[in-house]
């Protein structure tokens, strides 16, 4: 019993000295502060990870107020806390003009209309991954897109759905860039693509020109008509795939990519 | 004399807290990407090592002991460590400004830190004096001030190194740091 009274006893006092300690120091070495930096160090997450580069939160939001960093360094919160900070101090997030959004595209247009079966049917289970190592599939195509929605599933916006002929696709303004489905198809035919891209080569077969002209009526079989048809190199041709080069078919007109459009034999440049 | 300077080498080299004890690793990679924030970092910490070690000394030899609360330790320490770096830090940003710029905003970084808790504990648990303390601490917070250093400077350099993609920002640091611990075991026989 006298040990606990002890023990109580002397962690009580102990507190208490310091607690009046603390409340002494506090009047006597108060400091004036900018009630702004604590609205700001409110809003960040507060974790103190010091990712940002400051010594934590705290500093963070000292130095976004008094040295004029941007919200932005802070890799933590989110969009809007990061809008919400820059707007209590009257500030905006400059986003960097020159800067365009990337938007997820899939490069196949081989749906079971155009697209041969080697297989009847497939009873496995329903993932593009496990389809694609169980011998290849059952659309005779080893590059096209097998339909499972793998992407669909990963995508963690809800951008991308299957349509009717059971090929995904992305909706441009929901999708965030982040190019999860990039990396979970299992035939890498999800690419990232400029938002203002305008003509597209949606293949993705890089068989030799016979094999792709059996297995899919919407295959490019690497003439290379295209290539040839436009000077400025908006399209290149390699592993029997032409593709388009997004940063010169910017500088090339609607009219002539749409010319070039109609000469491909297989019809499958298409130009918005 | 030798008694004190071999337990600053000890603390500094041999068992370094970041490199040999694994202790204060959160500011280890936090505060590591900058030279200058390192070096404010290391000092802090280093002052703070300072004054925990008096202060947890003074706490063990006059309160805990002779009452037979050595059970009482942790919240003792934890207790006293917190105040009394709050208490250090408002003193400091009112009376010079250029000081807490450089020390005072990583004070509340450190008050719990476990760096600064194993530091008491150790104190405690090789029954060091006063003066052997205070060394003991010096010691560490130099130790902890060189790797912190070290690994900023490498950090610096690695930002313009080909990393391949996986193994960009935390996991190469990682991989770094246990590099910089096995150099730092070659210590081990620097004392015999």
């Amino acid at each position: 019993m006298q040990n606990i009274m002890i023990a109580v006893l002397g962690m009580s006092i102990l507190g208490l000295f310091w607690a009046l300690v603390l409340v002494f120091a506090n009047k006597q070495f108060f400091v004036k502060e900018d009630p702004l930096v604590e609205k700001v160090i409110e809003s960040l997450p507060g974790v103190n990870c010091g990712a940002c580069g400051f010594a934590g939160c705290g500093a963070c939001g000292d130095a976004i107020v008094t040295k004029k960093e941007s919200p932005t360094i802070c890799p933590v919160c989110n969009d809007q806390t990061k809008e919400d900070i820059a707007e209590m101090l009257g500030r905006k997030i400059v986003k960097d003009p020159n800067q365009i959004k990337l938007i997820a595209k899939v490069h196949c247009a081989g749906s079971k209309k155009y697209l041969k079966l080697r297989a009847e049917k497939y009873n496995g289970y329903p993932s593009c991954a496990v389809e694609n190592i169980t011998g290849g599939g059952t659309k005779a195509c080893t590059y096209g897109c097998l339909g499972h929605g793998d992407c669909v599933k990963v995508c963690p916006v809800e951008a991308i759905a299957m349509n009717s002929d059971g090929l995904p696709v992305v909706d441009e303004q929901k999708c965030i860039s982040c190019e999860k489905c990039v990396l979970e198809c299992p035939r890498s035919i999800i690419k990232m693509v400029p938002e203002n891209q305008e003509v597209f080569i949606l293949c993705s077969s890089k068989d030799p020109g016979k094999v792709a002209r059996q297995v899919c009526d919407v295959s490019c079989i690497g003439c290379g008509i295209c290539v040839k048809n436009e000077e400025q190199g908006s399209f290149q041709l390699k592993d029997f795939l032409a593709t388009v080069d997004y940063q010169n078919s910017q500088k090339v007109s609607l009219e002539k990519l749409r010319e070039v459009a109609t000469k491909c034999p297989r019809k499958i440049i298409t130009v918005k | 004399m030798v008694e004190y300077i071999l337990i600053f080498i000890s603390a500094a080299l041999i068992n370094n807290f970041v490199l040999s004890y694994f202790l204060g690793i959160c500011p280890f990679f936090g505060v590591s990407k900058k030279t200058s924030s390192a070096v404010s970092m290391g000092l802090a910490v280093t002052f703070v090592m300072t004054i925990t070690a008096i202060v947890t000394n003074l706490l063990n030899t006059y309160f805990l002991k002779p009452f037979d609360l050595t059970y009482l330790t942790y919240v003792a320490f934890i207790l006293v460590i917190a105040s009394l770096v709050q208490v250090v830090e408002m003193f400091v940003k009112k009376t010079s400004k250029p000081l807490y710029n450089i020390l005072g905003i990583y004070l509340p970084l450190i008050t719990t830190n476990c760096a600064i808790f194993g530091l008491a504990l150790f104190g405690q648990l090789r029954d060091y004096g006063l003066m052997q303390n205070i060394f003991f601490a010096l010691g560490a917070g130099f130790g902890f001030t060189l790797a912190l250093v070290i690994m900023s400077g490498i950090r610096e350099e690695l930002e313009f190194a080909d990393v391949p993609k996986y193994f960009q920002g935390v996991p190469i640091a990682f991989l770094t740091a246990g590099s910089l611990a096995l150099a730092f075991m070659g210590f081990a026989g620097l004392i015999s």
